[in-house]
């Protein structure tokens, strides 16, 4: 188990860092997590998250725990498509972070047009009973370039 | 909670850092003082803004506000693993513009994670949104 935070972004990597668990959250961001939110299942989308997990959408009421955030994901009346990108991933002890962004298209239900938004995410991923799962995730919305 | 190395006197000092030390700072007027909390490499990422990385530019988005501010924090979710550490907490923030324009109240939730540095904790990451109320 590492002392420190093991930052591999720079391409550097420490000599203890958990290379597997940094490619692990890296690839559950890029893959199950746009895979669950692309799915319009929500409980595909909630089992990603611990039971008590915090989810902190932009501009309405945080969610906590699995069954709000499935409300949650269900109530945004509109059907979305995901892309995630990840920019910072590190790992210490049991704890884990990932920067990243999400490009998401946005069909609302009622017929209403199409909007393209971006967001910058940050999610903290813990490991308990040997499982990495999203413990709190905040996001909010970006000046598209 | 702490997790593994964690005691309660980390604990006890990432909360502080956020529901005190932080407001102070921010409140304070003074953008160097307000991007010390922060680590060479800190990345800063308001709302409906364009990020910012390292103290330089943090300290300038601080300047470009051109607002007083009063602002509360209140500490929820926060553990310490090693010399990482992470923090969720809600903020009430008065905003008073310089230009003597309309005041506003506005709240937040926001995460920050920490770093252990030589003399205490610094800010890594800091993202934050808006919410209607608390």
């Amino acid at each position: 188990m590492g002392t420190g935070a093991r930052d591999i972004t720079d391409g550097v990597v420490q000599p203890d860092a958990r290379i597997e668990d940094v490619e692990y959250l890296r690839a559950y961001i890029l893959e199950r997590y746009s895979a669950a939110s692309n799915s319009q299942d929500a409980e595909q989308y909630a089992e990603l998250f611990h039971e008590n997990a915090l989810w902190c959408p932009p501009a309405i009421p945080d969610k906590r725990g699995k069954k709000a955030i499935r409300y949650g994901y269900s109530a945004k009346d509109a059907r979305i498509t995901v892309v995630t990108f990840v920019d910072d991933v590190e790992v210490d002890c049991d704890l884990g972070f990932v920067v990243g962004c999400a490009h998401v298209g946005l069909f609302p239900n009622d017929g209403g047009p199409k909007r393209d938004l971006l967001f910058r995410v940050f999610w903290i991923f813990k490991k308990i009973g040997g499982e990495w799962k999203i413990a709190n995730q905040l996001w909010n919305e970006k000046i598209r370039p | 909670m702490t997790g593994p190395l964690g005691g309660l006197a980390d604990l006890e000092a990432v909360k502080a850092m956020i529901q005190e030390t932080y407001p102070e700072r921010a409140m304070s007027g003074d953008s160097q003082l307000y991007a010390a909390m922060y680590t060479d490499d800190a990345l800063w990422c308001p709302p409906n803004h364009f990020d910012k990385r390292g103290p330089k530019a943090i300290a300038a988005a601080d300047d470009a506000k051109a607002a007083d501010i009063e602002a509360v924090m209140r500490v929820e979710d926060h553990e310490v693993f090693g010399n990482v550490a992470y923090v969720t907490a809600k903020a009430k923030v008065s905003v008073f513009p310089r230009d003597g324009g309309a005041g506003q109240t506005v709240f937040y939730r926001g995460f920050w994670l920490l770093k252990r540095a030589e003399a205490g904790w610094k800010i890594r990451l800091q993202i934050w949104n808006e919410k209607p109320f608390f």
